[in-house]
């Protein structure tokens, strides 16, 4: 991960084939503002970033993969009650596991991050 | 490579032939009654108007081929397919919930400049309401209620837009569900519309507007980025 | 009044790519697929403010949003201020979650009552020790980036 994302101009590219994307955006359209609301401020969040440091150096980068959830939509228990008539209610087919949340927090330092 | 994640879809559409920002191939993944539509990319995208917009005209692709669909946060991305479900296998209950919602619907912006305080107020200001509040509560056997009650009026009037009130008559048959942001002196407004119904909508807007001199930007239709969580 | 900056590509075009998908794609209701944005006049400072509202957002996003440093010079403040921080984190998010229940109807009464006067406790407990290690309620709002947004 780049650590000083920021948003730049883009340079100049040679012209490359165009895609089923660009048919129906083209680069013109839509307002910087909506794109960067609705993808940096918006949409699905499946995974957090922290950076730990101390006396302004960051030693620790912690990639956190969250499970952050309303416990009555994964615990059983005594909301299983209420989980049974929203599901009649619903006819939803999935089977509720007793899975707790969980994060997993993997500690990679940054120079060793992308090998890929 | 790493998988990039760009939106979670219902079931049984495939995306053939659609690229990703770096060119890739797009594939997707299923988990749960979900799919997630990934792309196997060399580092994460840097957050460049390119790669921005790219993303965006790739979500929009994908919404045009499905029913439902989620956009996922720009950057997203994991280190291998198994944490990958590890998350979604988590998540899949609320997922799917949400597709449902948003299924055959799209996303409608309204931008309105507006000092109005946020219900998210700095907590300074939030503590000595909630001094004043205490001082106020009458019955000590539910003064517990009474507090959540207080602070559920307080999120309520923070979902509140008076601008947008002379507005609202004219959307109202077509706004399925609404989600308001304020930050940084605007109030950001998004409805979730019939997919159909975008022109329609925003000529009412822009009707409503001009008749009631309200000053105001209205954008879309956006796949649902404002309502893919649920929180 | 209203300016209109409408998509450049005509959907004939967007027609036309469709020949190559797959079939299932004839059934989907034809969505509109050009972005309008149209700005029913607004002033030029109000056009500003929308500006500065996005270089606010990437400003925001740019950096790696949850970042702690722990200041050597007044260590005791720093790690208050992130603890409590944390505290007032799930604070929020507890008060976010009761309310929704209490709105569904699926707290009982008593219920209700024990979690309210849990949360007004936990708060008073918040701004009490905060005080006493100098941080004023303002401290607690580190940016936590998408996870944040719970709030």
């Amino acid at each position: 991960m780049s650590p000083n994302r920021s948003i730049r101009p883009s340079p100049p590219k040679p012209p490359r084939r165009r895609t089923e994307a660009d048919e129906i955006l083209g680069p013109e359209d839509a307002s910087l503002l909506d794109i960067v609301d609705n993808l940096l401020n918006k949409g699905v969040v499946l995974t957090g970033d922290l950076t730990i440091g101390l006396a302004q150096v960051e030693l620790i980068y912690a990639r956190l993969s969250l499970l952050l959830s309303a416990a009555d939509r994964v615990l059983p228990g005594e909301h299983a009650e209420f989980m049974e008539r929203h599901r009649a209610r619903h006819k939803l087919r999935g089977r509720l596991r007793g899975a707790k949340p969980t994060a997993t927090v993997r500690q990679v330092p940054r120079r060793h991050r992308s090998r890929s | 490579m790493i998988l990039c994640v760009y939106a979670l879809v219902s079931s049984s559409r495939p995306v053939q032939r659609l690229t990703g920002v770096a060119g890739e191939r797009l594939r997707a993944i299923p988990v749960d009654g979900v799919l997630a539509v990934i792309g196997d990319v060399r580092r994460r995208p840097a957050a460049s108007t390119r790669n921005l917009r790219q993303y965006a005209a790739v979500v929009e692709s994908i919404a045009g081929r499905v029913s439902g669909i989620l956009p996922v946060r720009f950057g997203t991305t994991f280190d291998d397919v198994s944490e990958l479900m590890l998350v979604l296998r988590s998540r899949s209950a609320t997922m799917r919930q949400r597709l449902r919602a948003v299924r055959g619907r799209t996303q409608m912006t309204i931008r309105l400049v507006s000092e109005s305080e946020s219900g998210d107020a700095s907590c300074a200001s939030q503590t000595r309401a909630a001094g004043r509040a205490r001082v106020r509560l009458e019955h000590k056997a539910t003064q517990g209620t009474q507090y959540l009650q207080q602070r559920l009026a307080v999120l309520r009037t923070a979902r509140e837009v008076p601008e947008l009130a002379p507005i609202r008559p004219a959307i109202r048959r077509l706004v399925k569900d609404e989600r308001v942001e304020r930050r940084g002196g605007v109030a950001t407004v998004h409805h979730l519309i019939p997919r159909a119904m975008a022109e329609r909508y925003r000529a009412a807007v822009e009707r409503a507007a001009a008749e009631s001199g309200v000053r105001l930007s209205v954008s879309g239709p956006f796949a649902p980025y404002a309502f893919a969580d649920n929180w | 009044m209203a300016k209109k900056q409408s998509g450049k590509k005509p959907p004939r075009r967007a027609r036309a790519a469709s020949a190559t998908l797959t079939s299932a794609r004839r059934e989907m209701p034809k969505a509109k697929k050009r972005i309008v944005a149209s700005s029913a006049g607004l002033t030029v400072s109000e056009l500003a403010k929308l500006d500065d509202l996005r270089r606010e957002l990437e400003r925001t996003s740019a950096s790696s949003p949850l970042r702690w440093n722990a200041d050597p010079d007044d260590a005791q403040r720093s790690v208050a201020q992130l603890v409590l921080t944390l505290v007032e984190f799930i604070r929020k998010l507890l008060e976010r979650q009761a309310i929704r229940r209490m709105e569904a109807g699926t707290l009982t009464d008593p219920q209700t009552e024990d979690i309210g006067r849990a949360l007004m406790k936990l708060e008073q407990t918040v701004v009490d020790i905060a005080a006493r290690f100098g941080v004023v309620p303002e401290d607690l709002n580190l940016d936590l980036g998408p996870v944040g947004k719970l709030m």
